[in-house]
């Protein structure tokens, strides 16, 4: 498994280097919020609240590919490594060159992906706020732009491809 | 449909996968490239639709806030709480500090969601202290991951979640239905540990059982937190409110004991507890964008019916079957980590548990089970990557000690499938016939 940065060299939440993060969070809030207004209101109005779901369902798809980005930044998405640790230095660095070229030019098919989505989806309006659909998908093209910015900047050929000599039996 | 058609999405995922491409971005290349042989039928633009289709499930919402929730409480001093009720609960028993992990493991199955959470909680608390107390570090590494197993089964758990929207199961009979195999299991790990720690003198934290009066007040000190299963119980059985609306008053909730019950919750550890709380769930959630893209291949070819109609023929009455799929994930388990395994093969084996008419619910724990397991055998094994990095244990160490627990833990599944009445009797009582989502 890829080591995780720690937060504390990442700096504050409210910093331009941690912007996915914190709209992550600024989503997840929004889902707290719109949920819990949804329950509030079915007891306490005499009309429920019927955006709040819709509303919430947008934030959270935002608030995965945000907080995506941010695991892209953090090397936090899970890999096995059970086969490629049996490999010598060299065949492993080759691994990770040929990794980092896909997983960018997946990012970047991903961001061009939505964007076109976000396009084709602007006349289909949403059932509760009638919002055209572009506004669920035009931030997930954004968030997946952040995906390929934070995996450039990640800039692994400064540490070897951060690929280190195995020991026979693998510390933990 | 040609051979590349059906089968080169499939490779190419298995081939990404163990040359380190991580799990996520591997199932959504793969899927990626079935839209791409198939352009010529379909928009491309699809595969953003189906990507972001994983996330448009009002079942899955639950799922960033049952995380949100268990990591206020795990910044909220209650662990240090649910750690003096299982002091005076076990604290008399040979080999305290291990029985005590697990009784706290199965206190925190029900306020957390997350087993990875809970294994890097215990092993650092009291993983640690065991360390010192001349436990050895491979059986305090193996006893805190093996407890973490627990929060996998007793609600509110991120797998029964998913599996619920992968199998379209009600979520609120699948958490009723973890209740009694997490504290089966709980009942199965305290008998192996007062095994291996009467063998080793591993001794007692205190001379007696703790007074009637000192139970109270450690129980009565942890109430609010303790409570926390039987608000979500209540609010779904009564029809308050549904299993993913009680997330988020859950979250109010632990908001409210930990700034004005607890009071050690600081106002400036509240972002770092939320960006904790978005990055896991997202990290967890985006694996489902990526299985839901996935997923869509798997269908379209008519992958799990194949895989279904050969399966079938393996295997005729329901038991065999599930013993068969036991050894199957077990097998798959040591190599694929366990939320992943789930994530993709969810979708394959439903199929054959339609055909084999075995029921959902029952299968959806018997697999949580199974898989979580895999969480602690390795080489891959979430659970104790996490427990042995903390503690500093070498695998070889780790799977010596881990043996008798998995004999443990491989008797359970065993009964868990042979007989569906432990997993089906409290949903059933609970809720009856009704689904809660």
């Amino acid at each position: 498994m890829s080591e995780a940065v720690t937060a504390a060299s990442e700096g504050p939440l409210l910093s331009l280097r941690r912007l996915d993060e914190l709209l992550a969070v600024c989503c997840l809030l929004a889902i707290v919020f719109a949920i819990a207004w949804g329950v509030v209101t079915r007891y306490v109005l005499p009309q429920p609240a019927s955006w709040t779901f819709e509303v919430a369902v947008m934030a959270f798809a935002w608030m995965v590919f945000f907080g995506a980005a941010a695991g892209v930044r953090r090397r936090m998405h899970a890999d096995i490594d059970v086969l490629t640790a049996c490999f010598s230095l060299p065949v492993r660095r080759v691994i990770a060159i040929c990794n980092w070229v896909l997983l960018a030019a997946f990012f970047a098919a991903m961001t061009a992906l939505f964007a076109l989505q976000a396009v084709l989806a602007h006349g289909i309006l949403t059932v509760a706020l009638s919002m055209p659909r572009s506004v669920v998908y035009a931030p997930l093209a954004i968030a997946s732009a952040m995906m390929l910015l934070q995996h450039v900047l990640l800039r692994p050929w400064r540490h070897g491809w951060m690929v280190q000599e195995q020991h026979a039996e693998v510390p933990l | 449909m040609t051979w590349m058609h059906l089968w080169l999405p499939s490779i190419l995922m298995l081939v990404l996968l163990f040359l380190q491409t991580p799990i996520t971005w591997s199932m959504a290349i793969a899927a990626l490239s079935f839209f791409l042989l198939n352009m010529d039928t379909m928009p491309l633009a699809n595969f953003a639709q189906e990507m972001a289709a994983g996330t448009e499930s009002v079942s899955l919402l639950a799922l960033p806030l049952f995380v949100l929730a268990g990591c206020i409480m795990n910044a909220s001093g209650i662990t240090r709480r649910l750690m003096n009720v299982a002091e005076v609960l076990v604290g008399h028993m040979t080999g305290a500090l291990a029985q005590m992990c697990t009784v706290l493991g199965t206190l925190l199955g029900g306020l957390t969601a997350s087993a990875n959470a809970d294994a890097a909680m215990l092993a650092k608390t009291i993983g640690n202290q065991m360390a010192q107390r001349g436990y050895s570090r491979a059986f305090a590494a193996v006893i805190t991951s093996s407890a973490a197993i627990i929060t996998a089964l007793i609600p509110p758990s991120i797998g029964l979640i998913i599996y619920g929207f992968l199998s379209e199961t009600s979520i609120g009979r699948l958490f009723a239905a973890g209740v009694i195999p997490g504290l089966l299991l709980a009942v199965g790990l305290m008998l192996t540990t007062h095994v291996v720690a009467r063998r080793r003198g591993y001794t007692a934290q205190r001379a007696t059982r703790a007074s009637a009066g000192v139970i109270s007040k450690a129980v009565i000190d942890g109430l609010w937190a303790l409570s926390i299963p039987v608000v979500i119980f209540a609010g779904t059985r009564y029809g308050l409110f549904t299993t993913t609306e009680s997330g988020a008053i859950v979250v109010l909730y632990v908001l409210l004991v930990a700034v004005l019950g607890y009071r050690e919750i600081r106002m400036r550890d509240l972002p770092g507890v939320l960006a904790e709380s978005a990055r896991d769930a997202s990290a967890v959630m985006m694996m489902i964008c990526a299985a839901s893209a996935f997923g869509f291949y798997l269908t379209w070819e008519q992958v799990p019916q194949s895989m279904s109609s050969w399966l079938a023929g393996a295997a005729s009455d329901p038991l065999t079957m599930l013993l068969l799929i036991n050894v199957t994930l077990i097998l798959l388990g040591t190599a694929i980590e366990g939320s992943a395994a789930l994530i993709i093969l969810t979708p394959m084996l439903l199929p054959i548990i339609d055909h084999s008419q075995i029921d959902k619910v029952h299968f959806g724990i018997v697999m949580i089970t199974n898989l979580t397991i895999a969480g602690i055998t390795p080489p891959v094994g979430g659970l104790m990557y996490i427990s042995s990095q903390v503690l500093r244990v070498r695998m070889g160490e780790y799977a010596r000690e881990v043996l008798p627990y998995l004999a443990m833990m491989m008797l359970l599944l065993v009964l868990l499938s042979a007989f569906p009445g432990i997993t089906l009797w409290l949903p059933d009582l609970i809720y009856g016939g009704v689904a809660v989502q």
